[in-house]
Formats: C-alpha cells, sequence, structure tokens
C-alpha cells in the first residue's frame, strides 16, 4: 500500500511533454495524461513510462493544434480523478451535461468539432462521450430541415428520394 | 527513443484516422463519432436523423436498436393503428383519401403534438412503414414488445399481426425479453413469439381468452423455454402445459381436482417452481384445500414439498395462489 502510494504520488508529480501539431509545447502531469489511451500506449510502447523524469524530446500529437490540446487538457486537468469510464459505462440518452462540462462545451461548433476529433485521437472517452452528448443535444426536438441549417448539412437525396422519405416517419418534419 | 522513431510510432497510431482537412460538416464526421453521437440519441430521435442526410440515414441504420418497450396497437373500428414507444405515441388514422399521422411526445408539457396529412396512404401500411424503418438489417433489441388490438378480432387483426411478422423479420437480429399482447387469439400470440428466439424470451403476457390455437402455441419452443406467463380473461388450456413456467397466472374455463393434483406433484419435485395463480369460477376450493391437506376453516397453509421446501398456499374464492418461500415477484414483467 505504501508503494501504491508513493508510485502514485510520483506520477502526479512527473510531468510529460507534448507538442502540438503547430509546435507548442506542453507540460502535463504524468496523472492527467492518462486519461489518454493514445498517449498512455505511446508512453509504454517508447519505453518513457518507465522513466521518472521528463521526457527530453516532447511527444508529438499530430491533428490536434495548440489551442485544441490547450482545452483537451484542461479538461483532463479537471477529471484526472474521475474512474476510467469502461465500454459497459451506461450510455445516457437523457442529455444531462455536468455544469462545469456544460460550460467547458459552450464553445462554437467549429471548436466542439475540432474537440470531438481531437478526443476521438487521443482516445480520451470521458471527453468524446460529454462533447458527443453536447452535439446531440443540439439535435434533439429539431426537424430535419433544422438539424441541416444547424450543422451545414447538404440534403444530398434525390428528388425521387426525397419525395419517398416525406412519407416516412411523416411526423418528423415540421 | 529517436525522434524519428518516435515520429514513426505516431504516424502508425494515426493511420486509423483520416487526416485530411476537418470536416466543416457534422455529416463528415469519422463513422465512429458519428456512432458515439447517435449512442446519445433515443430511436425516435434517431429516425429523424434519417431524413437528413444520405451520410446519417446509413448512419443510422447500421446502428443497434436497444427498446425498452414497443407496443403496436389497431383500433378495428376506429381505422387507425398506433406506435406506443415510451412516452411517444404516434398515430395513423384514415380519413380523406390518406392517413392523418399525428405524434405525441408525453413527456414534454403540453405534449408537443404533431400532426400532418399523407395522401393516399393507407393506415395500416404506413405504421407498417415505419415500423420498418426502425427494424430493418438493423440488430434490435427488445424488453418488451406489445401488440394490442381494440375492438373486435376480424380479418384486419390477421392483417395487422401479418404485417407486423413480415416487419419484425425484416431486422437482421431480433431478441425481446417479453412479447404481450392484448385482444389477439392464442394463434396470433403463437405468431407473435414464433417472430423471437426462444433463448432470450423469458415473459409470454396475454391477454386474451378463447383456445383457438393453443396447440401451435404450446408446442413452440418458445412456450417450451419461457420461464412466465402472465394471462388474463378466459383461457381453455389445459393446465399441464403450464407447469414447467417459473410463474404463471391464468384465468381456466375448467379447473378440476386432477388439475390441482398436478400442481402438487409438480411442486412435490420441482426446481425450478416460484409461483403460480389459477383463477376459475367453477373452482371448487374446499377440494383444493383437501388435496393440499388444508383444513376447511384454512384459508392459507404453508405446504411443504419433498424436498421440505416451503410453500405459501392460499385459498380464495374462485382462486387458488401457490408462492414458494422467498420468491421474489417482479412488479413489471
Amino acid at each position: 500500500m505504501a508503494d501504491q502510494k508513493e508510485a502514485s504520488e510520483a506520477a502526479k508529480n512527473r510531468e510529460i511533454k507534448i507538442s502540438s501539431s503547430d509546435d507548442e509545447i506542453f507540460l502535463v502531469p504524468r496523472n492527467v495524461i492518462r486519461l489518454s489511451n493514445t498517449l498512455n500506449t505511446l508512453l509504454v510502447d517508447l519505453g518513457l513510462d518507465d522513466d521518472e523524469g521528463t521526457n527530453a524530446e516532447p511527444i508529438p500529437v499530430q491533428n490536434v493544434t495548440a489551442s485544441i490540446l490547450k482545452k483537451v487538457i484542461n479538461w483532463c486537468t479537471k477529471h484526472q480523478s474521475d474512474p476510467i469510464p469502461t465500454e459497459d459505462s451506461e450510455k445516457k440518452t437523457d442529455g444531462s451535461i455536468q455544469d462545469w462540462d456544460k460550460k467547458f462545451l459552450d464553445i462554437d461548433q467549429g471548436t466542439l468539432f475540432e474537440l470531438i476529433l481531437a478526443a476521438n485521437y487521443l482516445d480520451i472517452k470521458g471527453l468524446l462521450d460529454v462533447a458527443c452528448q453536447s452535439v446531440a443535444n443540439m439535435i434533439k426536438g429539431k426537424s430535419p430541415d433544422e438539424i441541416r441549417r444547424a450543422f451545414n448539412i447538404k440534403d444530398d437525396f434525390t428528388a425521387e428520394e426525397r419525395e419517398q422519405i416525406r412519407k416516412e416517419n411523416a411526423w418528423c418534419d415540421d | 527513443m529517436s525522434a524519428a522513431l518516435r515520429e514513426n510510432h505516431i504516424e502508425n497510431d494515426a493511420m486509423h484516422y483520416n487526416k485530411s482537412a476537418h470536416p466543416k460538416s457534422l455529416s463528415a464526421m469519422p463513422l465512429n463519432v458519428v456512432s458515439e453521437i447517435l449512442a446519445h440519441l433515443n430511436n425516435i430521435e434517431s429516425l429523424v436523423l434519417m431524413k437528413v442526410s444520405r451520410n446519417f440515414r446509413r448512419a443510422v441504420q447500421n446502428s443497434k436498436v436497444e427498446i425498452n418497450r414497443l407496443t403496436v396497437q389497431l383500433c378495428t373500428g376506429g381505422q387507425s393503428s398506433s406506435i406506443v414507444y415510451g412516452r411517444y405515441v404516434i398515430t395513423y388514422k384514415q380519413n380523406n383519401g390518406g392517413c392523418t399521422v399525428s405524434y405525441v411526445d408525453n413527456k414534454v408539457v403540453g405534449g408537443n403534438k404533431k400532426e400532418v396529412f399523407v395522401p393516399e396512404e393507407n393506415y395500416l401500411e404506413l405504421c407498417n412503414k415505419d415500423l420498418k424503418l426502425m427494424m430493418e438489417n438493423r440488430k434490435v433489441e427488445f424488453y418488451s414488445f406489445g401488440v394490442s388490438i381494440s375492438g373486435i378480432e376480424t380479418e384486419l387483426s390477421k392483417k395487422f399481426i401479418d404485417g407486423i411478422e413480415e416487419t419484425m423479420k425484416s431486422a437482421k437480429s431480433l431478441t425481446s425479453r417479453t412479447v404481450a399482447t392484448y385482444n389477439t387469439s392464442l394463434s396470433g400470440l403463437a405468431q407473435l413469439v414464433g417472430i423471437f428466439p426462444a433463448e432470450k424470451l423469458e415473459v409470454i403476457d396475454f391477454k386474451g381468452e378463447g383456445s383457438v390455437g393453443f396447440e401451435q402455441l404450446i408446442n413452440s419452443d418458445q412456450w417450451k423455454k419461457a420461464k412466465k406467463f402472465d394471462g388474463l380473461w378466459s383461457l381453455s388450456i389445459p393446465i399441464e402445459h403450464f407447469l414447467h413456467f417459473e410463474f404463471f397466472k391464468v384465468d381456466l374455463a375448467i379447473f378440476t381436482e386432477d388439475d390441482a393434483v398436478k400442481i402438487c406433484d409438480m411442486i412435490d419435485t420441482s426446481t425450478h417452481f416460484g409461483r403460480a395463480q389459477i383463477r376459475c369460477n367453477s373452482i371448487n376450493i374446499s377440494g383444493m384445500k383437501r388435496i393440499f391437506g388444508a383444513h376447511d376453516e384454512e384459508d392459507n397453509i404453508v405446504y411443504q414439498n419433498l424436498n421440505n421446501i416451503p410453500f405459501y398456499v392460499e385459498f380464495l374464492p374462485d382462486l387458488l395462489r401457490v408462492t414458494k418461500y422467498g420468491y421474489r415477484i417482479e412488479i413489471d414483467n
């Protein structure tokens, strides 16, 4: 137990150097990094997890800009003590989001999409889950036309398909 | 560890991710992300997305359907049908050369009601089409699936059930824990339970009467493997066909002392039986008491089976109820 506690403290104190796609460097506590399965796997595979100090060369996080990576780190820092969700974690369709997360996700749509892609790439299940919930909440209660307008989605059905679709679940439409 | 090797490793890890410009549209998101978003929508909300774009339609059709409770209703006299899905009620009513489709979300204050007229459509066909959209080529799991018919059973009822069967069979896979019917025949019940894999079906709930088609029902794997039967109204099925159930509740047209002996014999050796309730207008309660070893003045006793397991036996007017001590009755089948 004492050894486990010491290891946990060491993980909290250790910082990992990562860099964004636009070469900005971040020092992130190891305990925060654990929320990303992608980075966790990299640390193990590259043999960096056994080191006690900060890695000399940053781990590049491609496809994630500094502004988005900063947000990701902020979210992970807030949630570093949360239990890691499993595949069996119950999916919620009631749309509930905790207040802090709700405020965190009160951002423009483009940034939200970038955040989702980053969470997906870095395999941060909790962030992906809550960000996708936020998008789902934007969809709920809207008609197909409203959804297309809200998310700039092209109606790519043919005229014939559209006529058939109009009769399907007619209650969906305005 | 060299930077080049690290880069290569990350490249490999990122291979699954499309490196093209970040999508500016929701529909251009990676498929797994779209699926993740769909997981936060209930099935009715997902159906709306099927009308948004081809990509969303495909994504919904590729997703799994998990439904707690869904009932399809027919009103034979009113020329209307309904899909009742939790808080949502979608009704199809024939009128004026077409079908009026109405939608109510009972969770929303005021009901969030919509009404749309669809010309040249039949109410039964349109109901089935919409149900099929929910089911077709998808993995479907029900906790409870129900069919309800109000009014006199006619050929229309048969057509209705045939349509439901066809629709359900369009699913890629289909399971339900419970199948419940209201005012169908036993043959209708047999047809409906036969749609679902016997291995997953636990509860058969029948609010109906008669005996027509009971042979088809009792000979089905679904009947033989189910754990519970919850019946109401008058049935004409011999008691021995219920004795394999862990729980059964029945209203029988006839229940004799020989039938009670069969139950007593089953209880003596059964390792699965939990509870039975048998109602019959012509039941001879005194005879029942004698068979279970109760005195005339006793309205309930504890009956010890051959394995010394106690069963609580109640003798009520027109009703015999037997419950294994400690058996937990689930209120909601």
